[in-house]
């Protein structure tokens, strides 16, 4: 599945391990993140990401 | 019910937002003394080195607020509190009522207090407007001293590596980032900070800083002088008390909360740089969001959620150097093995308790390995044999 990087961090999403810190399950691909779920590093919002 | 919430940083911002979603109906005024949107502070290295503007590290435009019904009040700082009549009092002279009130101020730098820090051209970093000025004062400059090698004096030295011929850190203790690695491997981390054109200086502190019109040299303490022509203090934070302090709200080092992240008074609730929880002051994005998180759950209904604490992770954000740190790196006692691997290009340290668990761990230069151990760290999971 496709990784996704912060462009403000370089924090990487990677969808096989979700993000526990936000209740994201492994799995989930980045496209289906809630519009609420931000970078667990900085802060950044979805739309600040690049594919990897 | 009318929710105020002092401090716009990434605390004060989550806050809002979840107050907002918890309680449609409520007011919900978000109170910041800067005169600039949020912005994601850990981009402000970029903005340093000159890499980004900060319209790139701000997420938000103004009326992104004013969409979801928050009352954001830019550049207006509280200069008080009034708990009898519950209004926060702006600087403006205008007050603000509140039912329930956050205080979400965050920290500032520690201020260096050696003769000589007040010259032109001795900086610290923590807004926008500083590291503009950074920036800007680097241009045409060729020497810099940081004093500090903690995450953020290396991380900013690096940035500064790149707009001046030569950096040197000023450390304390006895290797870079002491308080989170031990010898061996702040040695290495000096030593490829070192190949990037960033020198290290251990076991040593400025004893004062010199220079006319501007900053010209910095004198340690065992009487060698270092040229400089700028100087950056990154000495650590210190959490902004003042308003909770003078309004006879229970303070530390910071304004202390209890597990509902309550301060001792009823009503009004702390979190991020500014709080300090079981004495502890967490100093990153991760814990202030996740403390705002549970603070906005009790501000609308008290008692409803607790703080447990924020699993604390580092990354070393300068280019080339993969550096992880997971929990406490340096425990005292706490742990009962230790495995080890170190090998040309890597050092890797695991600190596992009797089930085999992680109590913490420091990775350098091999971060397939460390993706793998964060999320044993992350889920709290044994650690298999032979992983390192
Ligand atoms: C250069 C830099 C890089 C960093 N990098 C990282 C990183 O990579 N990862 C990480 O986890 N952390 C990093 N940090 C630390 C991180 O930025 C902080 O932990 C985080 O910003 C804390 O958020 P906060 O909302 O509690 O406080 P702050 O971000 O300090 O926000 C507090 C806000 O409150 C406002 N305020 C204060 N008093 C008043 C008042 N009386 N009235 C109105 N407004 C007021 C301030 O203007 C400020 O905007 C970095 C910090 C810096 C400076
Ligand atoms: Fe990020």
């Amino acid at each position: 599945m496709q990784k996704w990087e912060c462009t403000v961090c370089g924090w990487i999403y990677d969808p096989a391990k979700g993000d526990p810190s936000q209740g994201i399950k492994p799995g989930t691909a980045f496209e289906d993140l809630p519009d609420t779920w931000v970078c667990p590093e900085c802060g950044a919002p979805k739309d600040m990401f690049q594919p990897l | 019910m009318r929710y105020v919430v002092v401090g716009g940083g990434v605390a004060g911002v989550t806050a809002a937002q979840r107050l907002r979603a918890l309680d449609p109906a409520a007011s919900v005024v978000l109170v910041e003394a800067e005169a600039v949107p949020y912005y994601l502070r850990p981009g402000l290295i970029d903005v340093l080195a000159g890499a980004k503007g900060l319209g790139e590290i701000t997420p938000y435009p103004r009326e992104w607020f004013a969409k979801r019904g928050i009352d954001y009040r830019l550049g207006e700082a509280a200069i008080a509190l009034d708990l009898p009549r519950k209004e926060v009092v702006l600087s403006s002279g205008k007050r603000l009522p509140f039912d329930r009130l956050l205080l979400a101020t965050g920290a500032e730098p520690v201020r260096p207090s050696v003769p000589g820090a007040a010259l032109p051209g001795v900086f610290t970093l923590r807004t926008a407007a500083d590291a503009e000025r950074i920036r800007t004062w680097a241009e045409g400059r060729r020497r810099a001293v940081v004093v500090g090698g903690g995450w953020l004096g290396l991380e900013a030295a690096y940035a500064l590596r790149g707009l001046l011929e030569r950096v040197v850190v000023v450390e304390r203790g006895p290797w870079p980032l002491s308080r989170h690695l031990d010898r061996e491997a702040g040695q290495i981390l000096a030593d490829i900070l070192s190949e990037k054109g960033v020198e290290v200086l251990p076991r040593t502190e400025a004893a004062a800083i010199r220079g006319g019109a501007a900053v010209s040299e910095v004198l340690l303490e065992g009487g060698q002088i270092l040229p400089a022509d700028l100087v950056l203090f990154c000495l650590g934070i210190r959490p902004r008390t003042a308003l909770a302090q003078d309004a006879g709200i229970g303070v530390n080092r910071g304004v202390v909360v209890n597990d509902f992240l309550e301060t001792s008074v009823p009503g009004v609730y702390a979190a991020g740089d500014a709080a300090e929880w079981r004495t502890q002051i967490f100093g990153t994005v991760l814990a202030a969001r996740e403390q705002a998180e549970v603070a906005a759950q009790n501000l609308v209904d008290p008692g409803s959620a607790r703080y447990l604490g924020t699993r604390p992770t580092y990354k070393l954000k300068v280019a080339g150097i993969e550096l992880f740190v997971f929990g406490a790196s340096r425990p005292a006692g706490e742990f009962h093995s230790e495995e080890r691997l170190q090998s040309q290009s890597c050092y890797a340290k695991l600190m596992l308790d009797k089930e085999r668990k992680l109590v913490g761990a420091v990775l350098l230069g091999c971060p397939e390995l460390a993706s793998r151990v964060e999320e044993l760290f992350q889920s709290g999971l044994p650690v298999p044999r032979g992983l390192v």
